[in-house]
């Protein structure tokens, strides 16, 4: 900040200060990232403990939420089925920019023990872009703090405001 | 009732011809009987006060593809009146030409309430068509799904809607051992 005050506004000046605002944007981002409940199977049960008092990420800045209008994270935690890949689909475009997703269990990742059959999806990577996989047939709720935590300094390190770095 | 008792009255009412009671295999007895038989023999069956089939308990559909191609739907009945149980087979043959015109049977929808959903699901999974359904549509698979998954000769198709069905890893690595 003492930088700030000494130096004519120049373009050193805007650099600066532009940096810093952009870590501070990001530690305000990684410290909410509100995730969108989307439990589709047994790994929804996991995801209740996740956020239940045991492993409790609500200290960690994130609490669920029911709605995309209001969610930064979407944590498909469960078996998506060709019928439902449409409303995954439609709640991920609903989301408001920047939006993450989290593929939670060996179904969401690849299809896991379904794959061979004919009616899940091998996988939500073919529907929405993945940012954290997690492995686990369910993963246990420190696996998905542990996700949640490679997410946030996945935010960490992006520049908000600066088109290219 | 005992089965035996059940199997005798079922004879009085609609005859014994074309009937197979079929006893010597593993598991539960059931009965066959021809498909034209079953909406008058199920009226009865729910009916009669001697036997007051009141409960529809299951009703699935079976592909065998062995010697020649059938299709069957077993009916497992249950009198809640008299605590006593029943099933009963249709089996349907499956040409290789126009299946879809001889797998027709009547529906017991109006009979057994029960069985609306029921029958709907066995079209989803066999394509067995149930004529005076009055809501008939698939009940778990998407309306635009082509197919039906459980039947035998099945071939899932390379993508629905655009979404591809294949993982890519295993197209080349483990094609050969999963097939």
């Amino acid at each position: 900040m003492v930088y700030l005050y000494n130096k004519m506004p120049s373009e050193g000046f805007f650099g600066a200060a532009f940096t810093t605002v952009d870590r501070a944007l990001n530690w305000f981002r990684l410290s909410s990232v509100w995730y969108l409940l989307f439990g589709l199977a047994c790994c929804g049960i996991e995801l209740m403990q996740t956020g239940g008092p045991r492993t409790d990420i609500d200290r960690i800045g994130s609490v669920p939420r029911p709605t995309p209008r209001q969610a930064d994270l979407m944590i498909v935690a469960g078996t998506l089925t060709y019928k439902m890949a449409s409303r995954l689909r439609l709640l991920y475009d609903q989301m408001a920019e920047p939006k993450y997703v989290i593929a939670m269990g060996s179904c969401a990742n690849c299809g896991g023990l379904f794959q061979l059959s004919y009616s899940v999806v091998k996988g939500v990577d073919k529907i929405v872009p993945v940012d954290v996989y997690v492995p686990g047939c369910p993963p246990r709720p420190e696996a998905l703090t542990e996700g949640i935590l490679k997410l946030q300094e996945k935010i960490r390190t992006e520049r908000f405001l600066v088109k290219s770095p | 009732m005992e089965a035996q008792g059940i199997l005798e009255r079922i004879k009085r009412i609609i005859g014994d011809a074309d009937l197979v009671w079929v006893d010597d295999q593993p598991g539960d007895s059931y009965l066959v009987i021809p498909k034209e038989k079953l909406r008058r023999l199920a009226i009865y069956l729910k009916g009669d006060p001697h036997l007051a089939f009141d409960t529809l308990m299951c009703l699935s559909g079976v592909h065998n593809m062995g010697e020649h191609d059938e299709m069957e739907v077993v009916y497992h009945l249950y009198s809640l009146r008299h605590r006593h149980q029943f099933i009963l087979k249709v089996t349907l043959d499956r040409p290789a030409f126009f299946p879809h015109f001889y797998l027709r049977v009547d529906s017991v929808s109006g009979i057994w309430p029960a069985a609306a959903w029921m029958e709907r699901e066995a079209y989803d999974m066999f394509g067995i068509h149930f004529v005076g359904h009055n809501d008939f549509r698939r009940l778990l698979l998407p309306t635009d799904w082509e197919g039906h998954p459980l039947q035998k000769d099945y071939r899932e198709s390379d993508a629905y809607r655009g979404i591809g069905t294949t993982r890519e890893e295993i197209k080349g690595v483990l094609a050969e051992e999963i097939g």
